[in-house]
């Protein structure tokens, strides 16, 4: 067994959170509390234990109203409780031990025991650590976010985009109704029984709301007061009825997406669109109070602060209220324009019908600076995510990314990334007989390697690669698989799953069997890296023989110091994102040999998909520090390429040829690829015509997304050097966006790296 | 797909290919940069481009090969091939070989000339071509003859030859200390008028290309700084007086 390094930091923390409004006592009573009545149920049901423990959260957690919120919730939460994803508190039953340390120091002296007493307590019941113990291995596999492995595991529920529209049109009685008659056929369901408990507690939240929205009542100004009492209102028509109006739909569906603790959103356009149209039409509501409503909502997600997340999804095939929803995107686009936060993660999904004013709104808000929307194609996405997923063109319409970009079916599937590989460390491994040039440690696995000079062909030097790659794959699939039987041993995932597909109808939580759709992602790291490394190898070795593969390693191995020719030599061949056949087509082949092996395993192992993610936060940068030079003239603990981006500088060629490089991966096998680009002001505003040409086009040869960055050249640069000068900069790192002063230098230095397209003046 | 029997065995001597040019006509194109300038203007941007011996060799087969790539961006953004320079008519055989390629493929593809060519050979491109970016520098001979080593009578006799067609736009690099005052701008717009042109783009001065000069070797000593567009905007509305559509910039 591998040693389980507990405190390591366990997801990408770049915006500031805010302190719990609880004082320390409070938060330790909490805590003390919630480990109480989890130990209290170890012999309860995991459902009725989680039930029990959540009643210890809600409604406590419940931060105070704040001015100008005009939707009610906001949470904090603490080292230890329950959740779904790392960004807010933890998996399951969880202690985020590295933060209980940092509290624990806060308090004084008498009071740390109290606190070790908890720490040890959870040393064996952190459903994380449990996955931990039983799935890492030692040099092979780690944890997230432990760079010096080749891959990296964790049990985590990501990505969950809940059911709303049956929650919007069943309201919690209606749910409730639902769960009871399924019970009555049932009665001994423990699912459906703990069920019921939450619907109690949804509604206890709802009434600690209202008293804190009447709270704030006292001296506020009529306008507020209106606005007060509004909220008051919708909470209690929301504790059981079904919502009428567009303030009732937005505040049952954000509450229960605090209760469940899901960060993504899903398509609100086409679920909320019809109560605002409704809202329009009868005069009940005028825009500018609407534009306001979801002003809100994005704040009150921003604050949220989860980095990678926050997907609000608008547009795109198979919405039910097409007409309705533009209304609601309209808006969105609006706010996204005006507020250029770094959550919600806005997202257009377009297709061939998508309106010029679509296009039009999309283009204004990316080129004021703002990142969003990330644009998602579903000519090519829709049959992509059938094929990649095994399901109907109807079901496959209802996909919608999270976090950097991956892929679930809304309210139909799971698609948590549970595992991520490094391909280039993996190479540096393999061309090193097997053992990591960085440690010096042995990470095959056991794979046999043969000594380079053996290698006669190409075929066989790569083929020897994709046996390594075989091994990780394997355990790729097993460990991902295995994060789910460990926290369906734990937990039910209560609120999530009962809004999920097809969990009250078989009266079992998701990971019991209860979710329609099974499904995972793997994300890949150093793919290009990867691909332009084995391209140089067979110019280099094998076609030209200027070197042989063990003068190559020698020197990557030294860093290539002392062997700058072999350096420039390596840069100089193809490189991807050139639009090059030979570059790209080994990027394509590799990708395929990864994507389809990974894909494959899944549905040997059982799920209904699991596929690679060619995702990006920042985990390229950090694992780049880890992984050794590389014969695509990378030098050691330089940044890997991002997502499936050529490498900072690689391509020379322009817009147009890097577009067609990112195009050829066949979307089918992948449930989500990041790509990234990158103009000045003058050339992305300038030339609207051109840049719709230019997408247009790229969407038209297969290209299935594409994030936006509009920032002047010099401007990151500067700020860098000064970054009091510019603390709204907004950049799209990869996945995400990012105020980029926010970011560590390495980070900045690789977001410098990549190629700006700005307009180029003639005057011949 | 070139269509093959035209190709011309000899190889083109082309400086550069340039993917996604927005500068040299309408719309999302690739220039081509041939090999090879008759003038020698001083502010010149392509330094690299005007000596003949210079540049690369490479096939009409395999330009054409990369010009295609991009075919479906042209055709999103009504854009094309620019073949450009130096003087793309100083090769004219092959440029009328790659104008037929264009031609053939459906292409929309525009010739970027200084005019300094014998009439014959853009005659016979004329018909491959759809639009001919066509410099005037000066309206008086001897500016040009002095600054460029250009001959402005042959060049403007080229132009009347060509703008019949109705398929030219005059570009006008403006350059202070050497065109950019009234009285020169207006003799270029009236000449322009007079050989029946209908529409001016002007180039504003800049010196990015300092660095190229250095690296060829050679002094940059065109004085004055870069000239920025809105600075152009009353010599426009001069061009527009005397009749013309003026663009500020390519
Ligand atoms: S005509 Fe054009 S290419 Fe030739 S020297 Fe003058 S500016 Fe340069």
């Amino acid at each position: 067994m591998a040693k389980v390094n507990i405190e390591a930091a366990q997801n990408v923390e770049i915006s500031k959170k805010f302190p719990c409004e609880k004082s320390l006592q409070e938060q330790l009573e909490i805590m003390e509390r919630y480990t109480e009545v989890h130990r209290a149920h170890l012999g309860s049901s995991k459902e009725m234990r989680e039930a029990a423990c959540l009643e210890v959260l809600y409604p406590t957690l419940f931060r105070h109203i704040q001015d100008g919120d005009r939707i009610a919730g906001r949470l904090d939460f603490l080292p230890i409780g329950f959740g779904c994803v790392t960004s807010v508190g933890g998996v399951g039953h969880y202690c985020v031990f590295r933060k209980l340390k940092q509290f624990a120091a806060q308090l004084p002296d008498a009071d740390r025991p109290r606190v070790d007493a908890l720490y040890h307590y959870w040393e064996d019941h952190d459903v994380k650590t449990a996955y931990n113990r039983e799935t890492l291995q030692e040099d092979i596999l780690g944890t997230f976010i432990e760079t010096a492995y080749p891959m990296i595991a964790t049990a985590r529920l990501s990505g969950m985009m809940l059911d709303y529209p049956t929650l919007l049109s069943l309201g919690i009685g209606g749910l409730r109704q639902k769960i009871s008659d399924r019970l009555q056929e049932d009665p001994g369901n423990e699912f459906l029984k703990a069920g019921l408990r939450c619907m109690d507690l949804f509604v206890r939240c709802a009434r600690h709301l209202r008293e804190e929205v009447c709270a704030q009542k006292a001296g506020a100004s009529a306008e507020r007061l209106r606005e007060l009492d509004r909220m008051a209102e919708s909470l209690t028509h929301i504790e059981d009825k079904a919502p009428q109006t567009f303030h009732q739909a937005l505040q049952l569906f954000w509450l229960y997406a605090l209760l469940a603790g899901v960060i993504n959103y899903g398509r609100l356009d086409d679920f909320l669109g019809p109560f605002l149209a409704r809202d329009l039409r009868e005069g009940r509501i005028t825009e500018e109070e609407a534009y306001k409503d979801v002003r809100s909502l994005w704040t009150l997600i921003e604050n949220r602060r989860t980095t990678v997340n926050g997907r609000i999804i608008v547009g795109g095939r198979g919405r039910k209220h097409p007409e309705d929803a533009d209304l609601f995107l309209h808006l969105c686009m609006r706010v996204a324009k005006d507020c250029r936060y770094v959550e919600p993660q806005f997202t257009l999904r377009l297709d061939k019908n998508t309106s010029e004013q679509v296009w039009d709104e999309a283009l204004d808000a990316l080129g004021a600076g703002a990142t969003y929307p990330t644009i998602y194609n579903d000519d090519v996405e829709v049959p992509a995510v059938a094929y990649g997923m095994r399901v109907d063109e109807k079901t496959a319409e209802q996909y919608v990314p999270f976090g950097c970009t991956e892929f679930v079916i809304q309210g139909e599937s799971t698609g948590t990334p549970n595992i991520c590989i490094n391909l280039l460390k993996l190479l540096t491994i393999y061309m090193n007989g097997g053992v990591d040039p960085e440690d010096g440690r042995r990470k095959d696995g056991g794979v046999p390697i043969k000594p380079l000079k053996e290698y006669k062909t190409f075929e066989e030097f790569y083929d020897g690669y994709k046996r390594l790659l075989d091994f990780y794959l394997d355990l790729s699939a097993r460990a991902q698989y295995h994060s789910y039987e460990v926290m369906n041993r734990h937990v039910g995932f209560l609120f999530t799953s009962l809004l999920m597909k097809d969990c009250i109808a078989r009266g079992k939580a998701l990971l019991d069997g209860g979710i329609r759709y099974l499904g995972g992602t793997n994300e890949t790291y150093g793919n290009i890296n990867t691909s332009d490394s084995l391209q140089a190898i067979k110019t280099l070795v094998f076609e030209q023989k200027k070197y042989t593969l063990e003068q190559l390693e020698t020197a990557v191995l030294a860093n290539f110091e002392g062997y700058e020719q072999i350096r420039q030599d390596c840069l100089a061949c193809d490189k991807y994102g050139n639009d090059l056949d030979t570059a790209d087509g080994m990027a394509n082949d590799l990708y395929e040999f990864v994507a389809k092996g990974v894909r494959d395993r899944g549905i040997a192992i059982g799920m209904q998909y699991f596929l690679i993610v060619i995702s990006n936060n920042q985990l390229n940068t950090e694992w780049g520090l880890a992984t050794a030079a590389s014969p695509d003239g990378r030098l050691r603990g330089m940044y890997m390429n991002p997502a499936n981006n050529p490498q900072g500088g690689a391509d020379k060629s322009g817009p147009t040829a890097m577009l067609n490089s990112l195009a050829k991966f066949d979307a089918r096998y992948h449930a989500g690829s990041v790509q990234n680009i990158k103009f000045t002001p003058s050339m992305f505003n300038g030339h609207r015509d051109i840049i719709k040409g230019l997408f247009r086009t790229y969407f038209d040869r297969g290209g299935c997304h594409i994030m936006v960055t509009v920032v002047d050249s010099g401007v990151l640069e500067d700020a860098m050097v000064h970054p009091e000068k510019y603390p709204n900069l907004i950049v799209r790192v990869a996945g995400f966006s990012a105020v980029f002063v926010d970011l560590s230098p390495d980070i900045q230095k690789e977001l410098l790296s990549r190629v700006l397209y700005d307009e180029q003046r003639s005057l011949a | 797909m070139t269509s093959s029997g035209r190709l011309p065995d000899a190889p083109v001597r082309v400086s550069s290919v340039q993917r996604f040019s927005l500068h040299d006509g309408p719309g999302i194109r690739t220039t081509v940069f041939l090999q090879g300038c008759p003038l020698r203007c001083p502010w010149c941007a392509n330094p690299e481009t005007q000596d003949c011996r210079g540049g690369k060799e490479m096939h009409v087969a395999e330009i054409m090969a990369t010009v295609l790539r991009d075919a479906d961006y042209y055709r999103n953004s009504g854009g094309g091939v620019t073949f450009s320079g130096g003087e793309p008519l100083l090769q004219p055989r092959a440029l009328t070989a790659l104008l037929r390629e264009c031609k053939a493929a459906g292409l929309h593809a525009a010739v970027e000339t200084c005019g300094e060519v014998p009439k014959e050979d853009l005659l016979a491109a004329e018909p491959y071509t759809d639009l001919f970016l066509f410099d005037i520098k000066h309206c008086v001979p001897a500016e040009l003859r002095n600054v460029c080593k250009g001959n402005l009578e042959g060049i403007l006799e080229n132009l009347r030859a060509l703008s019949a067609s109705g398929k030219v736009i005059a570009r006008i690099p403006c350059i202070p200390g050497f065109n950019l005052d009234e009285q020169t701008m207006k003799g270029i717009f009236d000449l322009a008028v007079s050989m029946g042109v209908k529409e001016a783009h002007l180039l504003p001065y800049h010196t990015y290309a300092r660095d190229k000069y250095t690296q060829l070797g050679r002094n940059y000593d065109w004085p004055g700084e870069s000239v920025r567009k809105d600075a152009l905007e009353p010599f426009a509305a001069m061009g527009r007086e005397a009749g013309l559509t003026v663009r500020i910039g390519g």
